[in-house]
């Protein structure tokens, strides 16, 4: 009885594979054949629960599609996995898609196949992560935030507003993250040699179940804090609970991102502010820069390695500027 | 008799699969492309052949995905001060022995259940990569290691033949030594082991200590492929080298599971990746497919039966 | 009840505790207050609804793997239902659970009768669901849920928040499920021999199937009652890294994954081991890469402890 029932199962199971991998769940091969100049992949770690991954995606997949190209949107599936993205960026290179635009989960582990894209002649642009330094050969330009940067600007506004003095807590973002890493260097460049120290720091995960435990526990080892620092507009939800839970008032919070979820908690007056990032602007830039070599309306060598995207502070003073901005 | 039609069945079914993912997908059945499948699915096939045995014993081990970071962070640290190649090698693989030992040492004499064991030792391992490096990756090793992940002899990648060689260590283990035979009786009775005067707690010892080797290989390998480490490199194989295991047969109540059938597995989780990509699904759905699909793969192969009847 | 507190006794992860939380009282600075009992209570609560049904798939020599994902689909729903769809509360809740039952009755099924191991079904529909809940969500998170939803959780009663007293009643109808009933006499006795559990008059398809069910309306509980306390419904909510959490504490409380052993008061003190510990860490402010390390190294100190004192006794 097992015997037989295995054969049918067998050819179900292939049934199955087929039919559903053809009924529209793929996204570019229909498309394709219709006179699309081209399938431009964007290659991203996660768009789940990430505002900003999810709003360059938007944003590239829309420049894209008004350049008459067909997007193809890949992502490694979680926060840690750097080798499936390497493994889905070889296989769009197999796939011969027509162009790359890549957010690297680590600088170091896409030089290797960087390099295969070049040999395949697929050019490749980069966004948001940098690449390891010394391969500049390897990628049109990197547009991106300057993590650190962006990090310092939220160190000194801390400062300033808690009048050079004062206790903060750190909310870091997943052990490994380099953008995560940056800020949080940043932020403790910004408050060196002022008065304000930081006395609890952990990791949030990115994620808002465990930044609400993390913060909890901070404050209980802290009864005194003035201000905090989160590498994320993504964790707010979880750090804004465990300061309500634990009855705290009036604490100066800034976080990164500039998200529309953190444009309203300012509205409202729950957090400080946050250090904005332009996902919208670096996704087209990068596609408009990708498509211009594709073409061969300008030389690769016109175009600078580095193209800062920008930060700015979103605070109560400019919120109908934040929102115009905002993803 | 039974486990035989099942693997034959299993190897038919993978043949048609291929074959209808030759015919369905685009770029799937090129040379180019099936070559990166196997090396895409290498660490997690050698992960496998050291799982393999340790699942055959009735134990687990969780701290491959702590080793594949840890042991070529320490090879990689020493290569960029200088130290010769095959000497940071051959430290990152004593350190993946170490680990398998302490890990064989608190299963065989102290009783811990390997479940706890191994997965402390995997986050003891992931906490000293991040903190030898303080939580930054290292990459630009010298040539002759980057090559070992990416290049290739008499035409195949070194990595293919990496897994062929360590494969071939498993099953000659497992087949073709008194040693093997003794972990599979050990899997199936072990008061009937220890009774017959077989030093069980070496025996374990071994198995553990295996199990790290092939966990250092694999994550030196990765290194390699990468030329970089990045701390929490080893995340994504703890469960892909598990479901491989499972997949190709491998018993979760011990005492049977070939290393071939568990590469077999590693390469089928590769290939619907593969296909997956290349077939342009969108994230979201590849989540729906994949498990979808290892659940139907396990079930048509009927390989995995118990001999206990736990419905499990 | 005095039988109760010896049952309790003899399961080491007690002792366990006790002797961590006496030496956090001592060595850990803002440890031993009220305030933070209370914290490391609320944080406790849900993860004990969870071990309670992962306790019972150990048992029966099964593993679920799906369950941190049921917990990230029930917050999606939840979030759709509370807020997008605007239904009343009950509804809400007993829908979340819902989601949860059916979960479980298809890994059931499909490990009970298509005889796939529970460790590559729960795996596979772990993916799945995750799937699901992405493409439901769209990779978005609701905040700012319904107040009527959130009294479901956050209700004060005497200092501690409605969904702890939620967690100690499940808790105790888990215990009487497990240690007092036949259904979980047929849960011990699969372990060693499932023909004694079918002996005793209960059909083992079912009684298996049934734990599934059990454990993941369980896991889409905790869902619920977590998005409550996070006031966010996300998709990746829980999720792989949730479900070792559970896992661990059950076997940190002497479940063991072979099945047939398996104790409620032992999975719930190994919950409160871990949120300890975590507990002393941050107020340490240990250092975050070391983190899960001396956690880990804590819990394997621990364990070998109790070995070493169960064989000198």
């Amino acid at each position: 009885m097992r015997g037989l029932s295995k054969v049918p199962a067998a050819v179900f199971a292939l049934a199955l594979i087929a039919g559903t991998t053809f009924t529209g769940v793929k996204q570019s091969t229909a498309a394709e054949s219709s006179g699309s100049k081209g399938t431009i992949a964007l290659s991203l770690k996660t768009i789940t629960n990430d505002d900003f991954q999810k709003a360059l995606a938007d944003a590239v997949k829309a420049k894209t599609e008004s350049l008459g190209y067909t997007f193809l949107l890949v992502t490694a599936g979680e926060q840690t996995a750097v080798s499936t993205q390497v493994n889905q960026v070889e296989d769009l290179i197999a796939r011969k898609v027509t162009g790359i635009v890549l957010n690297p989960m680590d600088g170091n582990a896409v030089v290797p196949v960087l390099g295969k894209a070049r040999d395949a002649g697929i050019p490749v642009v980069i966004v948001d992560s940098p690449v390891a330094k010394g391969h500049d050969d390897l990628y049109i330009t990197f547009v991106g935030t300057d993590n650190f940067n962006a990090g310092m600007q939220a160190g000194k506004q801390v400062v300033q507003a808690l009048g050079n003095k004062g206790k903060v807590l750190v909310v870091r973002g997943a052990n490994g993250s380099v953008a995560g890493d940056n800020r949080v260097d940043g932020f403790k460049k910004g408050l060196e040699g002022s008065g304000v120290m930081i006395v609890g720091e952990q990791p949030g995960n990115w994620t808002n179940s465990v930044a609400m435990q993390v913060t909890e526990n901070m404050l209980q080892a802290n009864k005194d804090v003035q201000g905090l620092f989160s590498a994320s507009d993504v964790m707010l939800d979880g750090i804004l609970e465990a300061l309500s839970d634990a009855n705290r008032k009036g604490v100066v919070i800034i976080s990164v991102d500039g998200s529309h979820k953190a444009v309203d908690l300012l509205a409202a007056g729950e957090i400080y502010g946050t250090m904005a990032q332009f996902p919208q602007k670096i996704g087209s830039l990068a596609v408009e820069k990708l498509v211009s070599v594709l073409e061969n309306k300008s030389a690769t060598n016109s175009i600078p390695k580095v193209i800062d995207s920008g930060t700015m502070l979103y605070s109560k003073d400019n919120l109908d500027e934040a929102k115009k901005q905002m993803f | 008799m039974g486990q035989r039609v099942g693997r034959i069945l299993f190897s038919l079914l993978g043949v048609a699969a291929l074959a209808a993912a030759g015919l369905l997908v685009p770029h799937f059945l090129t040379a180019a492309n099936l070559l990166n499948v196997v090396r895409q699915s290498s660490i997690t096939g050698i992960g496998a052949v050291g799982m393999t045995i340790v699942i055959v014993i009735l134990g687990i081990d969780l701290s491959i995905a702590g080793l594949i970071a840890l042991c070529p962070m320490v090879s990689g640290l020493l290569m960029l001060q200088g130290v010769p190649i095959v000497i940071s090698i051959v430290a990152g693989i004593i350190a993946g022995i170490g680990m398998g030992l302490f890990n064989g040492l608190m299963v065989a004499k102290l009783d811990v259940p390997p479940f706890i064991t191994t997965l402390v030792v995997g986050q003891v391992s992931q906490g000293l990569a991040l903190i030898m490096n303080n939580g930054r990756s290292i990459g630009g090793f010298p040539a002759s290691y980057v090559d070992i992940g990416n290049g290739s002899f008499l035409g195949i990648p070194v990595s293919d033949l990496l897994l062929l060689a360590m494969m071939g260590i498993g099953i000659f283990i497992t087949q073709f030594t008194p040693t093997g035979n003794r972990i599979y009786a050990l899997g199936g009775n072990e008061t009937v082991v220890r009774q017959e005067g077989i030093n069980v707690d070496g025996l374990k010892l071994f198995v553990y200590a295996f199990s790290g080797f092939c966990a250092s290989v694999a994550g030196l390998l990765l290194s390699a492929q990468l030329d970089t480490v990045h701390p929490i490199q080893g995340d994504p194989y703890l469960l892909d080298t598990i479901a491989a295991c499972v997949i190709g047969g491998v018993s979760l109540a011990g005492g049977e599971g070939r290393v071939a059938m568990a590469v077999a597995g590693a390469l089928i989780i590769g290939s619907v990746r593969n296909v997956l990509d290349l077939l342009g699904v969108h994230p979201f759905f590849q989540n729906v497919l994949v498990g979808t699909i290892i659940i139907l793969v396990v079930f048509g192969s009927g390989l995995s039966r118990y001999r206990r009847t736990v419905p499990v | 009840m005095s039988r109760i507190i010896r049952d309790a006794l003899k399961n080491g992860s007690a002792v366990i505790l006790v002797l961590l939380v006496l030496l956090g009282i001592v060595f850990v600075r803002n440890f031993a207050s009220v305030d933070n009992a209370a914290v490391i209570v609320r944080q406790s609560a849900i993860p004990a609804i969870a071990v309670l049904g992962m306790t019972m798939v150990l048992m029966t020599g099964g593993i679920d793997l799906s369950l941190g994902f049921v917990v990230g689909l029930a917050s999606t729903a939840t979030g759709f239902m509370a807020k997008v769809w605007g239904l009343p509360v009950d509804l809400t809740v007993a829908a979340a659970v819902l989601i949860g039952a059916l979960v479980g009755l298809v890994n059931g099924a499909i490990i009970q009768y298509m005889k796939v191991p529970s460790f590559i079904t729960t795996l596979g529909t772990g993916y799945i669901l995750y799937g699901i809940s992405q493409l439901v969500s769209a990779g978005n998170v609701i905040t700012r849920l319904p107040p009527s939803l959130l009294a479901v959780g956050r209700t004060d009663l005497l200092g501690l928040p409605t969904s702890v007293y939620i967690a100690l009643g499940i808790v105790a109808l888990g215990w009487f499920l497990i240690h007092r009933s036949v259904f979980g006499r047929a849960l011990s006795a699969f372990g060693f021999n499932s023909r004694a559990a079918f002996l005793s008059g209960l059909s083992t398809a079912r009684v298996n199937v049934l734990t599934y069910v059990l454990c993941s309306s369980l896991a889409a509980l905790a869902g619920l009652l977590l998005t409550i306390r996070v006031n966010a419904a996300q998709p990746n909510m829980g999720g792989g890294v949730f479900t070792f959490e559970i896992i661990t504490a059950a076997i940190v409380g002497g479940t063991s994954l072979f099945g047939g052993v398996g104790s409620v008061m032992g999975s719930l003190c190994g919950v409160l081991i871990i949120k300890v510990i975590e507990n002393c860490i941050n107020l340490m402010n240990i250092s975050y890469h070391l983190y899960l390390a001396v956690q880990g190294g804590i819990i394997l100190t621990v364990i070998v402890m109790d070995k070493i004192r169960s064989r000198a006794a």
